[in-house]
């Protein structure tokens, strides 16, 4: 027997750097890959609606749904908490709905757009509005992988939304300015409200509609492809 | 806010990394936070104590370094800060993505990103 066992334990503060360079924001983008091809492969047309609490997403949609029904087999994902409500409206429309829950969330994101997507039979869809919680500035930094993106403000919130929150109308294909029908009243210059999205996003195409009279609605569907 | 969804990703990387290497614990995580991700800094500190509790990132330290933005003109080659639009009224300033040089859009070179640098454990 050795007289003396030489045991070597690592120092007890040993400390390792790892140096990673991995973008937290990157994992979403790969899911939104993932989900774009996935609807490519169903010839699903997606569109993610985003915009603030009470700018008129659902009444957009159902709107849409209307006009569209006869032409397309339409399905709707809510991604806001409160509005199981919307869900009823919407499916009275005509459209299939499915509520994702967010929890606690601001946003949708790409993962959850990708387990709603395991949950219908995309054979029987050909296009997908995607209700996005009501927020101006998380679902901006999520893509979630649809065809198009809208925002959908209102001229009851005033001039600023779009200097306030410059990046959703950047990652925005199209701009509603909806309640139009509201502007005078409300003494908002719905011109000046374009210019202002049109400076911090210069490529985004604007549309003008009231929701309520049913004014600009055809455009809309018209700039998302769907007319 | 989607810095509790951001926070809550980079604990799972992290705990992943730890767990690769048979650390102890975690001391220290180092992100870089660009200015045009809109990630409240504050808002990760509280999201990262809260959601560090009874992991392996419990009571270590968080350094978030800002990276600002930086925007490149196609048009006629600018490289550098964008401009920003102030609004008095509002208390805002807000970046602009349009040429401070000659007004056409520009492209975001830097900015945007919320990397994580580097994760310091104790083995
Ligand atoms: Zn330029």
């Amino acid at each position: 027997m050795p007289d003396e066992i030489e045991v070597i334990v690592p120092d007890k503060e040993e400390v390792l750097d790892i140096e990673l360079e991995e973008d937290l924001l990157e994992a979403n983008r790969k899911i939104a890959e993932e989900n774009k091809q996935l609807l490519e492969k169903y010839r699903i047309r997606a569109i993610d609606v985003m915009g603030s609490v009470g700018s008129g997403k659902t009444t957009l949609i159902e709107r849409l749904i209307g006009l569209l029904k006869d032409r397309y087999r339409i399905a709707v994902f809510g991604g806001d908490v409160t509005t199981t409500i919307d869900a009823e409206r919407l499916r009275k429309a005509g459209a299939k709905t499915l509520q994702i829950n967010t929890g606690k969330e601001c946003h949708l994101d790409a993962n959850l757009v990708r387990k709603a997507l395991g949950k219908i039979d995309l054979n029987d869809i050909d296009v997908l509005f995607i209700e996005n919680v009501g927020n101006l500035i998380c679902p901006a930094e999520f893509p979630l992988g649809t065809d198009s993106r809208v925002v959908v403000i209102s001229v009851t919130e005033g001039p600023y939304t779009p200097l306030k929150h410059p990046y959703i109308f950047m990652e925005a294909d199209v701009a509603v300015i909806n309640k139009i029908d509201l502007a005078e009243a409300m003494d908002v210059d719905v011109n000046e409200l374009e210019a202002k999205i049109k400076k911090v996003s210069p490529d985004v195409v604007v549309v003008r509609t009231s929701c309520k009279t049913g004014e600009g609605i055809e455009k809309v569907a018209k700039v998302l492809g769907l007319l | 806010m989607h810095e509790f969804s951001v926070v809550l990703n980079l604990i799972e990387k992290v705990v992943e990394e730890a767990k690769k290497r048979d650390a102890k614990r975690v001391i220290e995580v180092e992100l870089d936070v660009g200015q045009l991700s809109f990630l409240n800094p504050e808002q990760m500190r509280f999201a990262y104590n809260v959601l560090s509790k009874d992991t392996i990132l419990e009571n270590s330290n968080l350094i978030i370094n800002t990276v600002d933005a930086r925007v490149r003109c196609g048009v006629c080659g600018f490289d550098g800060k964008p401009d920003y639009a102030d609004d008095a009224s509002y208390h805002i300033s807000a970046p602009l993505f349009l040429c401070p040089i000659c007004g056409n859009p520009v492209e975001v070179i830097e900015g945007k990103g919320c990397i994580i640098k580097r994760v310091r454990l104790e083995l």
